[in-house]
C-alpha cells in the first residue's frame, strides 16, 4: 500500500498538505514535551533533566518498530521510501560540531524553529544563527567543504546488515537498551537535583 | 515511575519483540559487496572503442551521455562533444548522482586521458550501485592518436583494417573539420539532455 | 483555570506520538521528518530569488534549484506545521510570550551570544552531516540506517564529551 505519494496513490498537493498536518503533530509534541525551554532541553548533557533522552528515543523507536512491523505485513515498501546515503566521516565532524551547537545554543534546527515561534527570543536568535551558519556553509561550499563533504561514501548501509543480525533483533535490542537508559536516566536526575531547592526545578516541570 | 510510562514502555516491548521475530528482510538498496569487487574489474564488457563513440557522435546518437572524469581545469581545456564533467572526486555528489541514475535511459561513457581514471570511476560508481555504465577504452589518447591520425594498415592486413582505417580517415575529417580542431573547442557543441528523475523522494535533511 | 505554565507532556507519550508522526510520514509521502531541510530550502530560495544563474552554478544549491521551486518541499510545508503546532500547544499551556529561555546564572546577552553561535555551528554541521536531530538522526533510526546511528554517537556522544568545557552557560 504505502508510501502513499512514491507509488502515486495521492497527488502532489494532497501530500504537502499532509506534510502539514504531520508538522502540527510533530510541532505540538516537541512543545508540549518542553522542548522550546531551552534548559529543559540543555539538561540532557548534565543530568538535571533527562527529557530529551526519553522523547527522543520513545520516538525514533516506536517508528523503527512500527515501520519494520508494518513492512512485513504488506502495508508500506520499506524499498521505495526516502533512505539515507552514509558518509561515515563528513556525518561524525558534522555531528561533533552539531554537539558544540547543542550545548552552546540549547536547541537543535527543529527545536529552535517551534522556541522561535512561540516567541522564545533566545530561540529566534538561534535560528537568525542557523541561517548565517548556512550562509557561510554555501558561500565557502565548493572550496572548502565539497569535497570532504561527498569523502567516504558506504552507499545505503542498514545498520543492522552492518553488524550481522536481523533487523528486527536490532530493534528489540535497541529497545531494551532505551528502555534501561529511560530507568538510568530517572536515577541519575534524582541525584544531580537531590540538594536543589523546589524553586529551581519549577521550570522544568520535573 | 507512572502508569503511563509504564503504558509506553510495554508497547515498545511489544513492537521489539514483535520485530524480532517476524523474518529479516532486506529494505535498503542493495549494494555490491567487496568480494565481488574482482569479478567486476575482470569484467571486459564495459569496455566500448573510440570508433563506437565516433559513430555514435556522427549519427547525433541522442541516448549517449559522456562523462568526463578528469580535472575541470582539464576538462575546459579539451574534452570531447557534449561531453559533462564530473571530476572523479566528486563523482557521487547529489547532482552526479541523479544524473548517473538516468543509466537506465542513457548510455553513461566514462572517459579520461588513457584508461585508468575512467575505469576507477565505474569502479566507484558501479560498486554504488549504478547500472550500465561503460568505459573509453584508451580514452582521449586513443582518440587523438588511433582515431584523429590512424595509420595505413600493412597491404597484406585484413579487409575489415581497410574498413577501420576509411571510417577513421573519415572520423578525423568530420571531427577537426566541424568542431574546428582540437584547439578551439573548449565548449562542447553536442547538447545532451540531461535526465532528471521524477517524483524522486527528497527527505531527511539531506 | 490551573497553571500550566510549567507543566509538560509525559515525555514518553510525547515521543510516542512524534514516532506515530515518524510513520505517518514515511507511509503518507516515504519521508522523515526533518528540519534543517527546511532551512537549507529557505537559504536557497533567497538565493533563487537574487540571482537565478547564481543559485543554478552553485554547487550547493544547484541540483535543488534545478528541480523546480526551491520551497515547494514537503520539508518546508512540514516545518509550517511544526510552527504552527508549537504555537497550538503553547497557547494551550500558556506559554505563548516574549521571553529568553536560560540558566538564572548568566545574562541575556551572555545567552543570546551563545544562542547565536550555537545556531551558526548547527548551520554548518547539518549542511556536512546531511541533517539534524530529526532529519538525521531521529528519521535515520527509525529506519535503521547507519548514518542516523553514526549521527546519534556524534552529537550525544560529542555532547557529553564537551559538556564540562560549556558548564557555565547552564549549572
Amino acid at each position: 500500500m504505502g508510501p502513499l505519494y512514491p507509488l502515486g496513490i495521492i497527488n502532489e498537493n494532497v501530500n504537502l498538505l499532509i506534510a502539514f498536518f504531520i508538522g502540527i503533530v510533530f510541532g505540538g509534541m516537541l512543545e508540549a514535551g518542553g522542548f522550546t525551554n531551552t534548559r529543559k532541553l540543555a539538561g540532557v548533557f548534565y543530568g538535571y533533566d533527562m527529557t530529551v533522552l526519553k522523547v527522543f528515543f520513545t520516538a525514533a523507536l516506536t517508528a523503527a518498530a512500527g515501520l519494520f512491523i508494518m513492512h512485513h505485513y504488506g502495508l508500506i515498501d520499506l524499498t521505495k521510501i526516502f533512505y539515507p546515503h552514509t558518509y561515515w566521516l563528513p556525518t561524525l565532524v558534522g555531528g561533533l560540531l552539531m554537539a558544540i551547537g547543542f550545548l552552546l545554543g540549547g536547541f537543535c534546527p527543529g527545536t529552535g524553529f517551534c522556541a522561535a515561534s512561540t516567541g522564545k527570543i533566545d530561540g529566534i536568535v538561534f535560528a537568525v544563527g542557523v541561517f548565517l551558519g548556512i550562509y557561510f556553509y554555501a558561500f565557502t561550499y565548493t572550496p572548502v567543504f565539497e569535497k570532504f563533504r561527498n569523502s567516504t561514501f558506504m552507499g545505503q548501509v542498514n545498520v543492522a546488515d552492518w553488524l550481522g543480525i536481523s533487523q528486527g533483533l536490532f530493534i528489540l535490542i535497541m529497545i531494551v537498551i532505551a528502555i534501561a537508559s529511560f530507568f538510568f536516566a530517572d536515577w541519575v536526575q534524582k541525584k544531580v537535583n537531590k540538594n536543589k531547592s523546589p524553586e529551581d526545578l519549577e521550570e522544568l516541570g520535573l | 515511575m507512572k502508569k503511563t510510562s509504564l503504558f509506553i514502555f510495554a508497547l515498545l516491548l511489544l513492537g521489539g519483540l514483535w520485530s524480532a521475530f517476524l523474518p529479516n528482510v532486506k529494505t535498503h538498496v542493495e549494494r555490491v559487496p567487496n568480494k565481488d569487487l574482482i569479478t567486476l574489474v575482470n569484467y571486459k564488457a564495459r569496455y566500448v572503442s573510440v570508433d563506437d563513440i565516433a559513430r555514435a557522435l556522427m549519427n547525433q546518437d541522442k541516448m549517449l551521455l559522456l562523462v568526463d572524469v578528469r580535472m575541470p581545469e582539464q576538462y575546459k581545456q579539451f574534452s570531447l562533444p557534449g561531453a559533462i564533467n564530473m571530476p572523479i572526486d566528486s563523482l557521487l555528489n547529489e547532482t552526479n548522482q541523479q544524473l548517473l541514475s538516468g543509466s537506465d535511459v542513457y548510455n553513461i561513457v566514462f572517459f579520461s586521458n588513457g584508461t585508468s581514471l575512467a575505469d576507477k570511476a565505474w569502479l566507484i560508481a558501479t560498486a554504488a550501485g549504478f547500472k550500465n555504465l561503460h568505459v573509453l577504452k584508451g580514452g582521449l589518447n586513443a582518440w587523438f592518436n588511433d582515431l584523429l591520425q590512424p595509420k595505413r594498415p600493412a597491404d597484406w592486413a585484413k579487409q575489415a583494417e581497410f574498413q577501420k582505417y576509411e571510417f577513421r580517415r573519415a572520423a578525423a575529417r568530420f571531427f577537426t573539420g566541424a568542431t574546428g580542431g582540437e584547439e578551439s573547442s573548449s565548449q562542447p557543441k553536442v547538447k545532451v539532455q540531461v535526465p532528471v528523475k521524477k517524483k524522486q523522494v527528497g527527505g531527511g535533511c539531506e | 483555570m490551573k497553571d500550566l505554565k510549567n507543566k509538560y507532556l509525559n515525555p514518553y507519550i510525547a515521543g510516542f506520538f512524534i514516532g506515530l508522526a515518524l510513520i505517518a510520514a514515511y507511509y503518507f509521502s516515504g519521508e522523515g521528518l526533518g528540519s534543517s531541510g527546511a532551512y537549507k530550502r529557505f537559504v536557497i530560495a533567497s538565493f533563487d530569488a537574487v540571482s537565478h544563474t547564481y543559485a543554478l552554478k552553485s554547487h550547493y544549491s544547484g541540483a535543488v534549484v534545478s528541480n523546480g521551486h526551491p520551497l515547494d518541499s514537503w520539508l518546508v510545508f512540514e516545518i509550517l506545521g511544526v510552527m504552527a503546532g508549537a504555537i497550538i500547544s503553547a497557547a494551550i499551556f500558556g506559554r505563548l510570550e516574549w521571553k529568553i529561555g536560560k540558566s538564572p546564572k548568566i545574562s541575556n546577552k551572555t545567552r543570546l551570544i551563545a544562542a547565536l553561535l550555537g545556531g551558526i555551528f548547527w548551520g554548518v554541521g547539518t549542511q556536512l552531516g546531511r541533517g539534524c536531530t530529526s532529519g538525521l538522526i531521529m528519521s535515520g533510526m527509525a529506519v535503521n540506517s547507519l548514518s542516523g546511528y553514526i549521527g546519534l554517537v556524534a552529537v550525544f556522544g560529542g555532547g557529553y564529551l564537551f559538556a564540562w568545557f560549556f558548564r557555565k552557560l547552564w549549572i
